[in-house]
């Protein structure tokens, strides 16, 4: 609680790739308005005051081992130069643990990202630095990018069974919607129906949103519900299958205000 | 008369006090537009004092406890409405009556954490016509 973050417990994803063994720096992270100060500011006004314009996404650099590590099947522990040599335009999540592995309830940062350079230094540790900037344009940018997470790390789901996490409570009930992100970085071996759901008494629970993939690939998804999002929210994952399935995901949820 | 330390600053925005994760909060105070208005015949160069600006930089080490910075400052962020803040000097103490205060309408229009020392930082820019003041607490 409180002030227990450390860089040591970030991790960060990046689609279905979980870079963070891999991870030097990342700098800031966040998001700006445009100040109209200038065009919003009268003769009889007594200060120069503003109103804010368009949003931009706050995304430093990243830097990373020059890792070329490839492994097939599994999970996506392909090292950095394979992941983000390839690409152009990702889901990026940024998950802040504190004192430990990320949980729910903890710092999410999550936003679609245009990758634009990919360089590498030929200094004694040979690393990469990603430059992003913008939006990508093949995902939906809310103008809010920091939420909580709902659930990291490995999942194991007992046949014909289901996995509820642990609730996340936002204090009140928000009525702008919601962005829910979830990246699968090692598949399960069969159909799940992975959701986010909701309660405002943290005991009654409804569906919020279902994502489309059913986690049997790596995937990344985006996904929004519109209207009211209760006080408490959780990721639920059903297997239906006849046998035990393992899935390794990172799930954040954004509420717009 | 004292020296004042950091020690005893309090800063709240929207009515909630978020000065146990900052520290970081510069400038406060107003800045005149310096307008030149010399003249030919003028022996020295001479400036009006137009309008003023006022905006902070505040941060601190990210704080994930309820009512502090990222639970109060990140969701004001963008949402183009005025609230406002209130910064008070204590002179060696906790700020009582009488000790400097800048008060003021703002609107958040950044907010980013730094992932690599984990602390906060946030913009603010007056939001209404009426300009932020220095005065004294009540």
């Amino acid at each position: 609680m409180g002030k227990d973050l450390h860089s040591r417990w970030a991790r960060v994803i990046f689609d279905e790739y979980n870079l963070s063994g891999d991870s030097l720096s990342l700098g800031n992270i966040g998001m700006e308005f445009e100040e109209d100060g200038e065009g919003a500011t009268t003769f009889s006004d007594g200060v120069v005051n503003y109103v804010c314009g368009r949003p931009s996404l706050i995304a430093d650099g990243y830097n990373a081992l020059f890792n070329p590590d490839s492994v097939s099947g599994g999970d996506s522990r392909d090292g950095a130069f394979t992941a983000l040599k390839a690409r152009a335009e990702w889901l990026v999540s940024v998950l802040l643990g504190e004192a430990g592995e990320p949980a729910a309830g903890d710092i999410a940062y999550s936003a679609p990202l245009e990758q634009l350079s990919f360089q590498t230094a030929g200094d004694l540790t040979i690393a990469a630095t990603v430059t992003f900037a913008g939006a990508g344009q093949g995902y939906t940018l809310i103008p809010r990018v920091f939420g909580k997470v709902l659930d990291y790390g490995d999942l194991t789901i007992g046949a014909s069974s289901t996995y509820s996490g642990t609730s996340v409570d936002n204090g009140a009930s928000t009525s702008a919607g919601a962005t829910a992100y979830l990246h699968v970085i090692a598949a399960a071996s069969a159909g799940l129906t992975i959701k986010v759901e909701h309660s405002s008494d943290d005991s009654t629970w409804a569906d919020l949103l279902t994502f489309t993939t059913d986690g049997s690939a790596k995937a990344v998804e985006q996904k929004q519900a519109a209207g009211t999002v209760d006080r408490y929210t959780r990721i639920s994952v059903a297997n239906g299958t006849g046998s035990q399935e393992t899935i390794t995901l990172a799930c954040t949820l954004i509420r717009e205000q | 008369m004292s020296k004042l330390r950091n020690l005893d600053i309090t800063f709240s925005i929207n009515s909630q006090d978020i000065t146990a994760s900052m520290n970081t909060l510069n400038p406060v105070g107003l800045e005149y537009e310096e307008i030149d208005v010399t003249a030919f015949s003028d022996a020295v160069q001479k400036v009006l004092a137009g309008r003023p600006n006022a905006p902070i930089d505040i941060g601190g080490p990210v704080n994930t406890d309820t009512n502090q910075a990222h639970d109060t400052v990140e969701p004001l962020n963008g949402d183009n409405t005025a609230y406002t803040v209130t910064i008070q000097f204590g002179d060696g103490a906790a700020p009582t009556t009488g000790d400097p205060e800048f008060e003021g309408s703002y609107k958040v229009t950044m907010y980013q954490i730094n992932v690599d020392d984990m602390t906060w930082s946030a913009r603010l820019v007056p939001g209404t016509t009426t300009a932020p003041a220095w005065g004294t607490v009540s």
